[in-house]
């Protein structure tokens, strides 16, 4: 799959690049915006293809094929680095409608509890101390904007 | 020079640059000491902030935080048999074996005596050398900095992971990142697909943020937290035979870390090269992996030599060899800083104070390291409960606070995944950062130089500089497979 990905990225800038090799610049070039594009797209592909020749070689032979084990789980309930990313994302989504303080609060408690605490009480002050301390520094001591 | 230098300790020495050398040795010693948070993850996550500070303490606080990570990543290598950072994996194949022995204190004794010395040569190298490479740079044009680029490139996908073509697919992705937004000569749009927050293109910052502070934390995760070591620390210092062992082994590691300038030649590279050169020199070989002092003491010379010399293609030259440099990179750009040569011609007061700083700080990290051993070993015990989603909830801060941007923070994110996935199937990050950093540069001087030359690539060879440079590139690779196959010997017998 990783590679699929990486596939489909080249075969976007190959796209891309025979886009703008139609279009005209200011300055001529030998080497304009498309075509270097195009190049490193290119380049990409042919990498990608060299990179992957000894595992299609190795299946073609019938050796098995030398994967990274799969670890952790696809789904949400067992998996917790999932888990800490949905968060992210919940966190970066809650940002723009609840406002700073109550974002914070509640992905520092979501995510402390993620990464394995399970007393309840100490999630809910850790959460509240590291919200505050957050607050602190980067709101009145540093003056960093917040969302 | 001699006058640039004594200006840069004269400005080094005010308080405000004192405190933040301090600063950043402390913050780095404890991100090297704690496992799970690399020196390039906490550069990444405070380089928003120290955009708040005057360019020359948050360079010299950025420095800081890697030199002292160099130093404090041998604590928890020595101790708990877990690598603070890369470069300290080969420290723990005989530094635990001494810690097991009840001889931590010895170890880490000489971890920081050697790190001391090493991180002196080192800078006492760039002193030397990052001027003079400046001046020499002036004669560079766009075929020059070209191939400079693409030696760069191809020694970093080199050196770093398993398999030279993983790192060049690497580079190449990073190249195609730099390249989202508007081409600066022509004002087209490439990558966009017509989605108006890309049109800026993709900032390094929140990438790096990304890569770095969100995914060692993810992977920290995925792997669960560590189990607390034991050992006692025993006697602190070494003595008669054993330390002049060690010294020896410090100055043969303070040798190879020297070389730490080369594109590629990271601190990691240099401390398994070290082992190795350590080993097949020594005269007692049969006792490394079994808590040999010099196992202990070179690896840790090198990766501090070259964690320092690895700022003179940064200074001089503006290329960055490794992420970290790419990081310092970033924040001398923020700051609208030159790179490179220019750096010495315009703001020399700068390139010297940091320099000037950088002795500064290796001696403050030595009064650190050695008295507060017993603490260092105490901050292992922060639970990464605790420290996880502090670092997660900095890291949305920082993605935010560069541009006042939420794409920014969605940009983090997102790379905080890319960046997981990438360890997790192995995809080396290194080549990807510095092909955004690099590609950039190839792109503008290789359309110059085609500019120059009527469209004829033969330019790239017929100007001598970028001749060898080319010829190097191609060495380089060949060098790389049989340095790299010594490492990988060395890495198996590793914790």
């Amino acid at each position: 799959m990783d590679r699929a990905v990486l596939g489909i990225m080249a075969l976007l800038g190959i796209w891309d690049g025979i886009r703008l090799l139609g279009v005209k610049t200011f300055v001529p070039e030998p080497l304009g915006p498309g075509l270097y594009l195009l190049a490193a797209s290119s380049l990409l592909l042919l990498a990608l293809a060299i990179e992957s020749i000894p595992q299609l070689l190795g299946t073609a032979r019938g050796k098995p094929v030398q994967r990274t084990p799969a670890s952790g789980s696809l789904t949400v309930y067992r998996n917790p680095v999932l888990q800490a990313w949905l968060g992210l994302i919940f966190y970066t989504v809650l940002l723009e409608f609840v406002g700073y303080l109550l974002a914070t609060l509640l992905f520092v408690v979501l995510s402390v509890w993620i990464f394995g605490e399970r007393r309840l009480g100490w999630v809910a002050v850790s959460g509240g101390t590291m919200t505050l301390c957050f607050y602190l520094i980067f709101k009145k001591l540093a003056a960093i904007p917040l969302p | 020079m001699e006058i640039g230098l004594i200006q840069g300790f004269i400005l080094a020495l005010s308080p405000i640059n004192l405190l933040y050398a301090f600063l950043g040795c402390l913050l780095g010693t404890l991100v090297g000491v704690l496992p799970g948070l690399g020196p390039a993850a906490t550069m990444a996550i405070l380089l928003p902030v120290t955009s708040y500070l005057s360019p020359t303490p948050a360079i010299i606080m950025l420095a800081g935080i890697y030199y002292g990570a160099m130093y404090g990543g041998s604590t928890t290598s020595i101790l708990l048999n877990v690598p603070g950072e890369a470069a300290s994996v080969p420290t723990c194949i005989d530094g635990f074996q001494m810690a097991k022995k009840g001889r931590a204190g010895e170890a880490l004794f000489i971890a920081a005596v050697g790190s001391f010395i090493a991180g002196t040569a080192g800078i006492l190298l760039l002193s030397f050398l990052a001027p003079v490479l400046a001046i020499f740079s002036l004669r560079f044009g766009p075929p020059e900095y070209c191939s400079l680029a693409v030696f760069s490139l191809l020694a970093i996908a080199s050196f770093t992971g398993r398999s030279l073509m993983r790192g060049v697919v690497m580079s190449l992705v990073g190249m195609l990142l730099a390249l989202v937004g508007l081409d600066p000569l022509s004002a087209q749009t490439r990558l966009v697909f017509g989605f108006p927050p890309l049109y800026a293109g993709l900032d390094l910052v929140p990438v790096l943020m990304g890569l770095f502070g969100i995914a060692e934390i993810f992977t920290a995760l995925r792997h669960g937290t560590h189990q607390i070591s034991q050992s006692k620390l025993g006697k602190m210092i070494p003595r008669g035979k054993e330390l002049r062992k060690g010294l020896v082994a410090s100055l043969k590691g303070t040798v190879v870390g020297l070389f730490g300038w080369l594109p590629g030649m990271m601190g990691s590279v240099a401390a398994f090269i070290s082992y190795d050169l350590a080993k097949r020199t020594s005269r007692e070989p049969e006792q490394y992996g079994l808590g040999s002092i010099e196992g202990v003491a070179a690896p840790e010379a090198a990766n501090n030599s070259a964690a320092t010399t690895g700022f003179i293609p940064l200074m001089a030259l503006g290329v960055p060899t490794a992420p970290v440099y790419a990081i310092l990179l970033s924040a001398l750009l923020i700051y609208g800083l030159p790179t490179g040569p220019m750096l010495f011609e315009q703001h020399a007061d700068i390139a010297w104070t940091i320099i000037a700083s950088m002795y500064i700080g290796n001696a403050i990290l030595v009064i650190l390291n050695l008295p507060l051993i017993g603490l260092w070993a105490k901050i292992t015990l922060v639970p990464y409960r605790i420290l996880g989603p502090c670092v997660l909830a900095i890291v949305v801060v920082g993605g935010y606070s560069l541009r006042n941007s939420m794409f920014d923070v969605w940009v983090t994110v997102a790379f905080g995944l890319v960046g997981y996935l990438m360890r997790k199937y192995e995809w080396p990050v290194a080549p990807l950062i510095i092909g955004m950093i690099l590609g950039p540069l190839l792109e503008r001087n290789l359309r110059a130089a085609l500019q120059m030359s009527d469209g004829s690539p033969t330019i790239l060879i017929e100007r001598p500089i970028s001749a060898v440079l080319l010829g190097m590139t191609v060495c380089i690779i060949f060098v790389s497979r049989w340095l790299l196959r010594s490492a990988r010997i060395i890495e198996e017998k590793a914790c």
